[in-house]
């Protein structure tokens, strides 16, 4: 199995995948997919979601199998990683594992806390812009407003559950607040994050966590990231899972727009100028543009 | 008339606790426990309507609503639960007692 290998990469892939477990318990008002507290015999602790415990209704409705959900857990850690920062502070590590006899992903627990909602967009936008395009070009199905961590200490956001990522077209989408928070402001990609797109291709990289999707859903993730090079722009919910050619005029969909009405920032900012402000913080020096290697569109 | 449970992983115990119940009857609302943050999932927390497909807000069908809120705070941190809508299925109880028993 292609993924035993490539999350053998980090010391802390190979504690979650190997390591003996010392304690496990299930959250018993753990919502509609089980999960299970889990502490490792090294002291790490992680949430495990076994594959029997996938509610199969919701999974049906975003349009995928039960261990599809699972596997873009795994998925959406192996994409970040391979972006490098700041994706891979985003996103928790998660593999696949077997615990007392049942398969399922084990995700590194992250510290931080919820119902803080809107501090992460006064406080970090630059990391909410990262979340925004880690969002898109995974085409996640459902970051609202319970589904990020937010840690004051150490001042990280961290979106949570990306087991409903990866649309193909026609997936149902509930809702993207990052993505419609940047969209509304800042949807230009900056070079920074462009470069870290054409690298990911031309690397191989890209290709390597479309290895572990299913055979029609890898292509939409190649087709996001041509879209989103050549265009230059952050994709639209409706581009998510249905690329299309760019257009000169982008409007907001109107799922956007109602994700939208979901964002309050504080400290008196608009989130347009919070949005225009982490795009100045995330490049101080701008670089010469260069033009585009054209990523190869897949279909 | 739908009642939904609302809870949050404790930060110490690591067990989930109830911080709000709501009793939603067509439009009328009642909140029983923390009502601040019940507001908050009410008013920010955007829900998949698993028989139409469609996205739901508390003011589009707040029945309808807090029916598919389970769906969309799966947990752990955040959970919804919804007897009516979303009984604990024999597969997830049959994993626990297996999982137990191969505890022991």
């Amino acid at each position: 199995m292609r993924l035993r290998t490539l999350q053998e990469e980090t010391i802390l892939e190979r504690a979650l995948a190997h390591a003996e477990v010392a304690e496990m318990e299930l959250n018993p008002r753990g919502g509609v997919n089980s999960s299970y507290e889990v502490r490792l015999a090294d002291g790490e602790e992680g949430i495990f979601k076994p594959l029997a415990g996938v509610d199969r209704r919701v999974s049906a409705h975003y349009g995928h199998r039960p261990e599809q959900s699972l596997m873009h857990e795994c998925a959406a850690w192996q994409l970040a990683k391979r972006l490098g920062e700041p994706y891979a502070q985003l996103v928790a590590p998660a593999v696949w594992r077997d615990i007392q006899g049942h398969e399922g992903v084990l995700i590194h627990r992250v510290s931080g806390d919820w119902f803080h909602f809107d501090r992460p967009f006064a406080i970090v936008p630059d990391q909410c812009m990262a979340a925004a395009l880690f969002d898109s070009l995974s085409a996640q199905q459902d970051r609202h407003a319970a589904n990020y961590l937010w840690d004051e200490a150490d001042q990280r956001l961290h979106p949570i559950d990306h087991g409903y990522s990866f649309a193909r077209a026609g997936d149902p989408i509930n809702t993207t607040m990052f993505a419609a928070w940047r969209l509304s402001a800042a949807p230009q990609l900056t070079p920074t994050e462009l470069n870290a797109l054409r690298r990911a291709e031309a690397t191989g990289a890209l290709r390597e966590v479309g290895g572990l999707l299913e055979p029609n859903r890898d292509a939409y993730l190649y087709d996001r990231a041509g879209l989103l090079v050549n265009t230059g722009q952050l994709l639209g919910v409706r581009e998510f899972g249905n690329p299309r050619a760019p257009t000169a005029a982008r409007t907001l969909d109107a799922e956007l727009s109602d994700s939208l009405r979901l964002v309050r920032p504080t400290q008196g900012r608009s989130i347009d100028e919070a949005a225009a402000q982490a795009c100045v913080q995330a490049e101080p020096r701008r670089s010469p543009s260069s033009p585009s290697r054209g990523i190869r569109r897949h279909r | 008339m739908v009642d939904v449970e609302l809870y949050e992983l404790d930060r110490h115990s690591r067990r989930p606790e109830r911080f709000a119940t709501l009793h939603v009857n067509g439009r009328d609302l009642q909140i029983d426990g923390d009502e601040a943050k019940a507001r908050e999932i009410i008013e920010r927390v955007s829900v998949p309507d698993l028989d139409s497909g469609a996205t739901l807000r508390f003011d589009d069908e707040p029945e309808r609503w807090a029916r598919f809120l389970p769906a969309a705070l799966r947990g752990p941190y955040l959970t919804a639960t919804c007897e009516q809508e979303f009984p604990t299925p024999p597969a997830v109880r049959d994993l626990d007692t297996q999982i137990n028993a191969s505890r022991t």
